[in-house]
C-alpha cells in the first residue's frame, strides 16, 4: 500500500470484494506430539462479526495466533490453509508476514495492561503502525494518531498522545490497542478475549466501540471469546469450539434459538444470564437470627505520611442466617476490603461487624480464633489458594489439625466424607493442585473451608475463574451445601448474572460507598439507582439495547 | 544412535564424579594401595607413571593416594561449612522475613554488613580466632556463608508469605509458626537446596584456600589446599604435585555447580 492511497478506507480492496474475508480450511495444529486443533474449517464474512467461542483448552487462542502468524514456540502447523481475502497466509516466511500483520490484520489482545510497553507513550504505540508500514512523516503520523485516538473515544487525544500506559485505566488502554489495530484499516480485526480483563460496564463500551468501527468502515471482526452472551449480542455468525474441534457453526441467532450439538445446548443452559432465577428454597422465617450484621464500616488505607484513602465508607448490611448476601461492585470498589474485614484479616477504622451477635473487633486471643473459625473464606483463584506442595488430603485435613479435632483416623474419615460432600472422587486424595482442573481445585478449597464446620462462608469471586459449565456445577454445589448444611453465604462478585442465580439480598458498592442495598428481587426488577441500572444493562446476553454512548472509561 | 546434548553429558559426568568421590570418602583403600602419609624416600618426586598415576611428592608419597584420602577430609569439611551457613542463615532469614518490621530491618542490615566483608577475609579472621584445623576452617567458611543464605531465605519467605494459600491457611486456623513450618519453608526448599549445592562448591574452594594459606589441617595431612601449597615450591620441577590436586578441586566445584543448576532450574529455561 503506497502512502498516497492511504486512507481510513482504501478505494478498492486488492482482493475480490465478495466472498469471505477469512477462509480457514482443515487447520490442524499440534504441540510436540499433542494435537490441539483437529482439522478446523470456517469462514468469516466480510463486514460482519464472527465469534469463536469455547472454554479453556478448546484451542480458540491457538487458532487466533495461527491467523496472525504468531504461533507460540513448539506449536506446529500440521496441515490446512488460512486465506485472507484471497491471499494465502499459511506457510509464509516470517518477514512476509510482518507486512500483513498490522496492515491487513489488526490484533486486539486480551489483557490491555500487559500488552502495552510501559516505557513507550500512547502516541508511540499507535504511531508505530504508521512507522512500520507507511512512509508518512512524523507530523502526518501524529495527525493520524490523534484522529485515531479521538475515533476510539479517548478524551483529550493531545494529552493522551504523550501519556504512558500506567496513567490510563484498563478500558482506556484497550481503546489504545484498538486504535493500533484499526490504524491501517485492516481487512480483519482478530480480537482475542478483548474484554475479559475489564469491568462489565467497560466491557460493554469496548464492544460497542468495535461494533461501531465495523459498521462505519466495514471491517470484519473475528471475536474470540469464552462468553456466549457476548457472542449472542455481537456476532452474526458463531463457531462453537470444543477440544480443538468445531461442534457447531451457524448464524448466531439460529444457534441460540435451536442449538443442534449437545455441547452447545449444555453451554447455553449453563449460562447464568439465560438460566431462570431459582425460586428461593425455603427461605428461613423472617425472625431468623442475623448471622452477620455490618454497620457503618469504614476502612482507610494510608497512602502517604499523613494521607489516607478511604477504601470503604459507611457500608452497612445484615445477613439473616441461612441466606445469601451478595456484594456487587467493579474492580476497585472496595468489595475485597469488606470481606477481608469480615474474616478478620484487617481491622476496620470505624463501624462494627457482628458475627452471630458478637463483635469481632473486641474479641482477642482464643475467643477470636474460635469466632473466626465459624466464618471461612474461599478465594477466587483456586490454584493460588492451595499450597502447591500439599496433597488434597493434607489440604483438607490441615484445618482439623489446627483445631486439634478428632484422632488421626477420625480426621481421615472426615476428609473422605468432605470429599464426597463436594462430589469429588476419593482417587483425588493424593493429587496435588497442579494435577487437577480449576473446578476440582475450587471444590477442594470449598472442602477445606467446610471441614471445620463453619456457619458462614465468604465467597470471593469463587466462580469467576471457571469455565461456564464448571461454573454452573459449582453454583449448583453451593446451593446444595447451603441447603444441607444450613450455611450463610456472603458472595462477592462483579458478575450480576451469577449473583442473580444465588443471592437473596445484595449490596451494590461503588468507589467504597454503598450505592444500593435490598432484596435481590427488588434490585433486579426495579433498581432505584442509576448505577445499578447501568450494571444491569451491561450484563451481556440479554439482547442488546441501543449502544451506550461512546464515552471514556 | 542419537548423541545426547552436551548439557546431559555434563550432568551425567557430574553425578558420576560425585558418586566416585562419595565412594572414596567411604573407603579410600578401595582405590589405592598406597598410604597417604607414609612415603618411600627413594621414590621422591617421580613423574606420573604406571606405578604412580599422578606421580610422587618430595617425600615419596603417592599423589593419587593423597588426593583420594584428601577427599575424605575436604568433602565432609565442606559439608560442615554449608550446614553451618544453611542452618544459621535459614534461621535468620526466616525470622526476618516472617517477623517483618523492625526485626527484619535490623537483621537485614546486619546481613548487609556481613556481606560487605569479603567472605575469605571473614573466614580468615574467624579461623584465627577459633584456632587452626580442618573443622575450624569449615566452620569459619560456613559463618562466611550465613549472609548469602539469609538473604535468599528472607526473600523467599517474604514472597511466599504474601501468597493466597498462606492467607487461606491462616483463615483455616493455622498459627503463625504452623504456617511458617508447613507452608512457607517447604515452598522455599527448591531454591534453598539449589543454593546449598552451589555453595558446596565454593566451600570446597574456600577450604582449599584456607589449607593453602596454612590455616587448615597441619601437615602431613592430605588436604587438597595444603597439597597445592606444598607443591608450590616444586612447580618448576614437579608440576604434577600442584596440577592434580588443583584439578580435583576444580572438577568437584564444576560438578556441584552443574548439579545445582538442574535443581534450581530443572527445565533449563534460564540458560
Amino acid at each position: 500500500m503506497s502512502p498516497s492511497n492511504f486512507r481510513l478506507r482504501p478505494d478498492a480492496p486488492a482482493a475480490p470484494a465478495m466472498g469471505p474475508v477469512l477462509d480457514v480450511k482443515d487447520l490442524r495444529i499440534s504441540y510436540s506430539a499433542r494435537t490441539v486443533v483437529h482439522g478446523v474449517s470456517f469462514q468469516a464474512a466480510r463486514g460482519e462479526t464472527t465469534a469463536v467461542i469455547g472454554e479453556s483448552g478448546s484451542g480458540k487462542s491457538t487458532i487466533a495466533r495461527a491467523i496472525i502468524g504468531l504461533l507460540p514456540q513448539g506449536a506446529h502447523l500440521e496441515s490446512g490453509t488460512i486465506t485472507l481475502a484471497g491471499d494465502t497466509l499459511t506457510r509464509r516466511p516470517s518477514h512476509e508476514f510482518d507486512g500483513i500483520r498490522g496492515r491487513r490484520i489488526g490484533f486486539v489482545p486480551q489483557d490491555p495492561s500487559n500488552s502495552l510497553d510501559p516505557v513507550a507513550t500512547i502516541g508511540a504505540h499507535v504511531g508505530e503502525m504508521f512507522r512500520l508500514h507507511t512512509t508518512l512523516s512524523r507530523a502526518e503520523t501524529r495527525e493520524r494518531v490523534l484522529a485515531l485516538l479521538d475515533r476510539v473515544g479517548l478524551s483529550d487525544p493531545v494529552l493522551r498522545f504523550s501519556q504512558y500506559p500506567h496513567e490510563l485505566s484498563g478500558g482506556m488502554r484497550q481503546r489504545v490497542l484498538i486504535a493500533g489495530a484499526i490504524a491501517l484499516n485492516p481487512d480483519l480485526i482478530v480480537a482475542d478475549e478483548p474484554t475479559s480483563a475489564l469491568d462489565v460496564t467497560v466491557q460493554r463500551q469496548i464492544l460497542d466501540l468495535l461494533d461501531g468501527l465495523r459498521a462505519e468502515h466495514g471491517t470484519s471482526i473475528l471475536l474470540i471469546t469464552h462468553d456466549l452472551a457476548i457472542a449472542k449480542d455481537r456476532a452474526r455468525d458463531t463457531i462453537v469450539l470444543r477440544s480443538g474441534r468445531i461442534e457447531e457453526q451457524d448464524d448466531t441467532a439460529k444457534i441460540f434459538a435451536a442449538p443442534r450439538a449437545d455441547y452447545t445446548k449444555r453451554l447455553i443452559a449453563d449460562l447464568p444470564v439465560f438460566a431462570p432465577r431459582p425460586p428461593p428454597a425455603d427461605i428461613p422465617a423472617a425472625d431468623a437470627a442475623d448471622a452477620v450484621v455490618v454497620s457503618n464500616l469504614r476502612v482507610a488505607y494510608p497512602t502517604g505520611r499523613h494521607q489516607t484513602r478511604l477504601a470503604v465508607d459507611s457500608v452497612s448490611f445484615r445477613v439473616r442466617a441461612g441466606t445469601t448476601h451478595a456484594i456487587v461492585g467493579e474492580s476497585g470498589s472496595g468489595k475485597t476490603t469488606i470481606l477481608r474485614c469480615l474474616t478478620g484479616l484487617i481491622m476496620p477504622d470505624a463501624g462494627t461487624i457482628l458475627i452471630e451477635g458478637e463483635d469481632i473487633a473486641h474479641a482477642r486471643g482464643p475467643a477470636r480464633r474460635a469466632m473466626l473459625r465459624h466464618i471461612q473464606l474461599v478465594y477466587q483463584n483456586p490454584w493460588a489458594s492451595l499450597d502447591p506442595r500439599q496433597s488434597v488430603r493434607q489440604i483438607i485435613e490441615e484445618p482439623l489439625r489446627n483445631f486439634a479435632i478428632d484422632s488421626p483416623a477420625g480426621r481421615r474419615a472426615r476428609v473422605e466424607a468432605m470429599l464426597d460432600r463436594v462430589h469429588l472422587p476419593r482417587t483425588l486424595l493424593d493429587r496435588r493442585p497442579a494435577e487437577m482442573s480449576g473446578g476440582q481445585c475450587q471444590r477442594v478449597a470449598l472442602a477445606r473451608a467446610l471441614v471445620i464446620e463453619p456457619r458462614i462462608l465468604v465467597l470471593d469471586e469463587v466462580v469467576s475463574a471457571l469455565d461456564v459449565t464448571v461454573q454452573a456445577r459449582v453454583l449448583d454445589l453451593l446451593a446444595e451445601l447451603r441447603r444441607d448444611l444450613g450455611l450463610t453465604y456472603i458472595f462477592v462478585s462483579h458478575d450480576l448474572a451469577v449473583v442473580r442465580q444465588i443471592a437473596d439480598t445484595l449490596s451494590v458498592i461503588r468507589h467504597g460507598r454503598q450505592v444500593e442495598r435490598g432484596p435481590a428481587d427488588t434490585l433486579f426488577d426495579a433498581p432505584a439507582e442509576p448505577y445499578t441500572k447501568l450494571l444491569l444493562a451491561a450484563i451481556p446476553g440479554q439482547g442488546n439495547a441501543a449502544p451506550v454512548q461512546l464515552q471514556e472509561t | 544412535m542419537k548423541i545426547p546434548p552436551l548439557s546431559q553429558i555434563s550432568l551425567a559426568a557430574s553425578w558420576l564424579l560425585l558418586g566416585l568421590l562419595l565412594a572414596m570418602v567411604a573407603d579410600p583403600a578401595l582405590f589405592t594401595r598406597y598410604s597417604a602419609t607414609a612415603g618411600a624416600a627413594v621414590e621422591h618426586l617421580r613423574a606420573p607413571s604406571g606405578a604412580h598415576w599422578f606421580g610422587t611428592d618430595q617425600l615419596g608419597r603417592d599423589v593419587f593416594a593423597r588426593i583420594i584420602y584428601g577427599a575424605n577430609r575436604t568433602l565432609p569439611a565442606a559439608l560442615i561449612a554449608v550446614a553451618t551457613g544453611l542452618l544459621a542463615g535459614a534461621g535468620i532469614g526466616a525470622l526476618a522475613g516472617a517477623a517483618g518490621g523492625r526485626v527484619d530491618a535490623v537483621l537485614t542490615g546486619l546481613m548487609d554488613v556481613l556481606m560487605s566483608i569479603p567472605e575469605l577475609l571473614m573466614s580468615l579472621t574467624i579461623v584465627i580466632l577459633l584456632g587452626f584445623g580442618t573443622i575450624h576452617a569449615a566452620i569459619a567458611v560456613g559463618i562466611g556463608q550465613i549472609a548469602g543464605f539469609a538473604r535468599i531465605v528472607r526473600g523467599d519467605v517474604t514472597r511466599i508469605s504474601a501468597m493466597t494459600f498462606v492467607e487461606a491457611a491462616r483463615g483455616g486456623g493455622a498459627t503463625f509458626a504452623g504456617v511458617l513450618w508447613r507452608h512457607v519453608l517447604p515452598n522455599c526448599m527448591t531454591s534453598l537446596i539449589g543454593l546449598s549445592v552451589l555453595r558446596y562448591s565454593t566451600a570446597i574452594l574456600s577450604i582449599a584456600t584456607l589449607g593453602f594459606l596454612g590455616y587448615g589441617a597441619p601437615p602431613p595431612a592430605p588436604e587438597w589446599g595444603l597439597m597445592i601449597s606444598e607443591g608450590r615450591d616444586y612447580l618448576a620441577t614437579a608440576w604434577w604435585m600442584t596440577t592434580f590436586p588443583g584439578l580435583a578441586v576444580l572438577l568437584v566445584a564444576l560438578a556441584t555447580t552443574r548439579i545445582s543448576r538442574t535443581i534450581v532450574d530443572p527445565a533449563g529455561k534460564r540458560r
